[in-house]
């Protein structure tokens, strides 16, 4: 009889007992993804979900990443399956406007040119002793897109998704504070005054339509290994743009959009069991992830440098840093950078068209990726 | 036993995947045939994409009465 009630009181302390170090290291960081969410804003609709995911993780013998476990089941069903990603993006293109891009395709090459950054990176992970896939997944993090990072990571390097994916997410949030000094040290003064001319409405209504048929195909034919990504996009921006099927671009923008981020985000903090996360290369990962991201709106703003020549200045360089995927958010930093400097200047309209390039850019990146190693045969 | 297990199968079977039967390359080959190559292949897909959408501009111009119309 003792020996029962002693055997079911020690029952009631073995979550402690079998605590290890690194378990309340994490519990902390899920508190700080909180925090970071909640009081200071920084994407809480993905840093909420992932904090609690990861605190619940990091609590022992609950069996959530067990089979079965009810985490385990979700991260299978929506994340090994690349589905959630895929249902994020039909969203992102529901809500996305192409018209800005557009009205000036040229801003296509500044999308393109905001994603160097992910081959760079890819060249110092590899140097840095990751293996060749594992290198991929980190370089995806200069993609500035967390549906497309954690397509290719959960695909190729699934044991590195929840640094990647923390990476992808809190850099993105952080695009207002370390891209305007990396514009300002690549620009002169007269550049970042510039005003560039704004245009009326020049795009029909039929090419905003052939836009996403567009894209799919060709972009498909070209890497067929990145449709997926490619087609869910389109996808939701020809659903937006016909206008016949509100009800199903609502349903993309809102339901859809709302339900699967909640369960990917807390799939993802599921993945941060502290004995999987709490090593070295997570901490590398983190600072690849960072250099990967300052990069990009390097390559951006010099693309834009580029730019400005060959138009005999028309062109102000600080859209070159808009050329990446985190929208709106970067066409808001260059339009303030610009009008600080110039109280004439409102390049928003033209920063929107270069992130809306960056979406699109950043899509095919990964695509054009997956392509070459497909090529390659490394995959 | 860890919640989510690194040496997965999932991971095991890519990890074998990317040995077994797949070409294997150094890392400095791989590493400049994706700069090169993916970032190559890039510039020269959203530039046709841009070309290809310029010329829809061209086919399909805007008009403003059927806009509106539409």
């Amino acid at each position: 009889m003792v020996d029962a009630m002693l055997n079911g009181f020690l029952g009631l302390g073995a979550g402690f007992a079998n605590l290890h170090w690194s378990n309340p290291i994490m519990i902390a960081v899920g508190c700080v993804l909180l925090y970071l969410g909640i009081k200071k804003d920084f994407e809480p609709l993905l840093l909420v979900p992932i904090g609690f995911g990861c605190i619940i993780v990091n609590i022992p013998l609950a069996g959530l990443m067990e089979k079965h476990g009810f985490l385990r089941t979700i991260y299978d069903a929506g994340v090994m399956t690349e589905l959630f990603p895929l249902f994020i993006f039909v969203g992102i293109g529901a809500m996305t406007d192409f018209g800005p891009v557009l009205e000036n395709p040229y801003t296509f090459l500044l999308g393109a040119a905001g994603q160097f950054g992910i081959f760079l990176t890819l060249l110092l992970a590899l140097a840095l002793g990751f293996t060749q896939l594992e290198a991929v997944s980190v370089g995806i993090i200069g993609a500035c897109d967390g549906p497309t990072a954690i397509y290719v990571t959960s695909k190729y390097a699934p044991h590195l998704l929840g640094a990647v994916s923390v990476a992808a997410y809190s850099y993105m949030s952080l695009v207002p504070v370390f891209q305007p000094p990396i514009m300002r040290a690549l620009t002169t003064k007269k550049e970042r005054e510039i005003v560039m001319k704004t245009h009326q409405k020049t795009v029909s209504r039929t090419t905003k339509l052939m836009f996403p048929l567009v894209i799919t195909v060709i972009g498909g034919l070209i890497a067929p290994m990145g449709l997926p990504l490619i087609a869910t996009l389109m996808l939701g921006n020809l659903m937006k743009e016909s206008g016949a099927v509100a009800r199903l671009t609502r349903a993309a923008e809102n339901e859809i959009a709302n339900i699967v981020t909640l369960l990917l985000a807390i799939s993802i903090g599921a993945t941060m069991d502290g004995r999987a996360f709490l090593r070295k290369e997570t901490l590398i990962i983190l600072c690849l992830g960072f250099v990967a991201i300052c990069l990009d709106t390097v390559c951006g703003v010099l693309f834009g440098k580029v730019l400005k020549v060959l138009t005999g200045g028309k062109v102000n360089p600080l859209i070159g840093a808009a050329g990446i995927s985190a929208f709106p958010m970067s066409a808001r930093v260059v339009q303030k950078e610009g009008h600080n400097y110039n109280k004439k200047s409102y390049l928003l309209m033209h920063a929107m068209g270069a992130n809306a390039g960056g979406q699109v850019g950043s899509v095919l990146a990964a695509a054009v990726m997956l392509a070459v190693l497909k090529g390659m045969g490394v995959i | 036993m860890l919640g989510f297990d690194v040496s997965s199968e999932q991971y095991s079977s890519s990890q074998s995947f990317q040995e077994v039967g797949m070409v294997k390359m150094d890392n400095v080959t791989f590493g400049v045939t994706m700069l090169i190559v993916g970032m190559g292949g890039t510039l020269l897909t959203l530039g046709i994409m841009s070309l290809i959408m310029a010329a829809l501009k061209r086919v399909f111009p805007y008009r403003k009465e059927e806009e509106e119309k539409s």
